[in-house]
């Protein structure tokens, strides 16, 4: 397998995980973290297959048609982005459980 | 006299020990276990029924323990067992992951069953041909596909990945029951998941469609235990994804409404918000579903429904199989699920179970009603011959795993405290591993590695545009997935031939016939090949025909390329 296809497939990987774990943060704060990893999958299968259709269904933009590194720079960046808020939410999330503690 | 006194004391003494709903308790726990376990030979019947006596006698022996409990108390060691859970959960996950890559490890590139090479194809076609699919799953996979995985590696992966997803689905319904200890449930109904072989036998077979859907189904069942609006979202997506699974999600529903609002309206309640809006909801999904998946559901009715009705009685027999769905029969499901039959029932019929205590009727109809509703609706569309049914028996597998769950945890809980109990346990709870261990052992692949390697080699033999006649359709799923998109098989593919002819083909003792039938063949294109697999070779008519004559020419060990040359033609010996 060469390097590309790993580096490539990561990428997928990524975004595959990180649109998940943000759409399970935007469905409900009450999700507990193994709830919100059993139901990252379906979350981001749900965002791709809708995303696909709707780009292809309003703007007649076909996914695979276009340049492969432009597909990959955008997963790789939602995969990025997607961290970062599901992060910085739950750093957010936690200090305000410490102030409430210490209140 | 003093006799029928004596009796009728015993029997009122029976009467104020045991009450009404007990009797009721063991009377549907025996006939299902009858039932279950009708026509299997008496020893075997036997020996079920005493396995199924023993581990039901001692849930119920116990059953006073655990419905003294407490809540409180059981939240407090969910807290405290919490790494347990965990361990538990992560260790189910690794068995389901070794049974799954078992195959490869063993066979290599394509050890699974039938549906493998429809799907390779497929993804085939979106590389080759670049066509815009229409399939929820190859839109799902347009990612994997974009960064250039070729085709069978990305199946298999995403097919592997199914799995663990479908077992976070089952988690995912189990930890959306609000009771207190919903996730030891939870892990137990993976480590239920992981040791089923009806599960097992699904993945073999490649139903990667109805894998998924099946996860989006218990996600949708997840959120509509948790009240959720995202509920319509997830079930929209699940018919998306596999008609058949979307329309069981929504006779589960439709059964679950019905007995809701009667029960609501009996009670004179006003219905709730949240029904109402999600009844709503519905109406609204249903149609934008339907408009979708236009195609398939026209087809549905108009060739399937018209033609044969809704029961597998009208279907003619070369097309049963077929519209059976494909898979194990129903007696060799209700074997495979034996041993988990009185878990389950004991569970059926003690909801206590699942919150350990006294369940109100509340408790009931939120969280319960549901998954009877999905039981009732599986059973019958499992047992009675209707079109698809063997399917069904995979989703109806899913349902008894989440009652078995609560059964199971109770009786390692509670069994295991004691030596005795515990060897006991061990005992019984090992056979699980050792039946799941020998299914995967047995299960081969349908082809050799020569025959594939063969199939692959296929563009490097032939012509650019050649096409593939398969003779038995047991090889045309690999062809038309490995070798070429031209590949015929008898009845589809877009096959010409009736069954009539095939059988002309097949065991007509005129090989003049054969000749002229292959020569008027406009489809597919000529030059033509045929294949005959290593399965083939039990020396038929039409086989002696391909393997000698001299219309013929040996391409590779399986492939013999028609050319058509109206020389004399050798006579069958028999003839």
């Amino acid at each position: 397998m060469s390097i590309d296809l790993l580096v490539a497939g990561g990428v997928v990987l990524a975004y595959f995980g990180g649109v998940g774990l943000l759409c399970t943060e935007l469905l409900g704060k009450n999700l507990r973290w193994d709830e919100r990893i059993a139901l990252a999958p379906f979350c981001a299968v749900a965002v791709t297959v809708l995303v696909i259709r709707v780009l292809r269904q309003l703007w007649g933009v076909w996914l695979p048609a276009l340049p492969r590194w432009q597909v990959l720079v955008v997963m790789g960046v939602s995969a990025v982005l997607s961290v970062l808020i599901v992060v910085m939410r739950a750093r957010r999330r936690m200090r305000k459980s410490l102030r409430a503690r210490a209140q | 006299m003093r006799t029928l006194a004596w009796l009728r004391q015993q029997l009122e003494r029976a009467r104020s020990r045991w009450s009404s709903r007990t009797f009721v308790t063991w009377a549907v726990f025996g006939s299902t276990m009858i039932m279950a376990s009708a026509g299997l030979h008496w020893a075997v019947r036997l020996a079920f029924l005493g396995y199924g006596a023993t581990l039901f006698g001692v849930l119920w022996v116990c059953r006073q323990s655990w419905m003294r409990s407490e809540a409180a108390t059981h939240q407090d060691r969910e807290a405290k067992q919490a790494n347990w859970v965990t361990i538990v959960a992560l260790g189910a996950l690794g068995v389901l992951l070794l049974t799954r890559l078992i195959p490869f490890l063993r066979f290599g590139e394509a050890p699974l069953g039938y549906d493998t090479g429809f799907y390779v194809g497929s993804i085939r076609s979106l590389y080759q041909t670049n066509t815009p699919a229409s399939s929820a799953l190859y839109l799902s996979i347009i990612p994997w596909y974009v960064a250039g995985i070729p085709p069978a590696l990305l199946y298999h992966v995403f097919h592997v990945l199914t799995q663990l997803f479908l077992a976070g689905a089952l988690y995912f319904l189990l930890a959306s029951f609000s009771v207190p200890l919903r996730r030891r449930l939870a892990a137990a109904v993976l480590v239920a998941f992981a040791l089923s072989a009806v599960q097992f036998l699904g993945y073999w077979w490649a139903f990667t469609q109805q894998m998924l859907g099946m996860g989006f189904l218990l996600i949708a069942m997840g959120f509509f235990l948790r009240r959720s609006y995202w509920t319509p979202l997830f079930a929209l997506l699940a018919f998306l994804l596999h008609t058949p699974t979307g329309a069981v999600l929504l006779l589960t529903l439709a059964v679950y409404h019905l007995v809701y609002i009667v029960q609501l309206f009996r009670s004179r309640r006003y219905v709730d918000r949240w029904t109402n809006v999600m009844l709503v909801m519905g109406l609204v999904a249903l149609p934008v579903a339907v408009w979708v998946k236009w195609n398939d559901v026209a087809n549905l009715f108009s060739d399937v429904f018209r033609s044969y009705g809704v029961f597998l009685a009208q279907v003619p027999s070369e097309r049963a199989l077929e519209f059976r769905g494909n898979f194990i029969g129903s007696d060799v499901f209700r074997w495979l699920i034996l041993g988990s039959i009185p878990l389950s029932c004991f569970t059926i019929v003690h909801p206590e179970i699942w919150w350990r205590r006294r369940v109100s009727a509340a408790f009931f109809y939120r969280h319960l009603l549901l998954l009877y509703a999905a039981l009732a609706v599986l059973v019958v569309l499992t047992f009675a011959p209707v079109i698809y049914q063997a399917r069904f028996s995979i989703m109806l597998d899913l349902v008894l795993l989440v009652f078995t769950a609560p059964a199971l945890l109770v009786l390692v809980e509670h069994v295991a405290q004691r030596r005795s109990g515990y060897m006991v346990l061990v005992g019984a709870l090992a056979m699980a591993p050792i039946s799941m261990g020998l299914t995967v052992w047995h299960q081969r692949p349908m082809i050799t590695t020569s025959e594939l390697r063969e199939m692959k080699n296929f563009p490097a033999l032939a012509e650019p545009h050649a096409g593939v006649l398969v003779t038995d359709s047991y090889y045309a799923p690999w062809l038309w997935g490995f070798a070429t998109w031209g590949t015929v098989a008898p009845g589809y593919l877009g096959d010409s031939w009736s069954h009539a002819s095939w059988e002309r083909f097949w065991y007509g003792s005129s090989d003049e016939e054969r000749l002229q039938m292959l020569s008027a063949r406009d489809h597919p294109q000529p030059p033509l090949y045929l294949y005959l697999g290593e399965r083939q070779q039990q020396e038929q008519p039409y086989e002696w025909f391909i393997r000698s004559s001299p219309v013929f020419v040996n391409v590779s060990p399986h492939l013999w390329k028609f050319i058509g040359d109206p020389r004399p033609v050798p006579v069958f010996p028999s003839t």
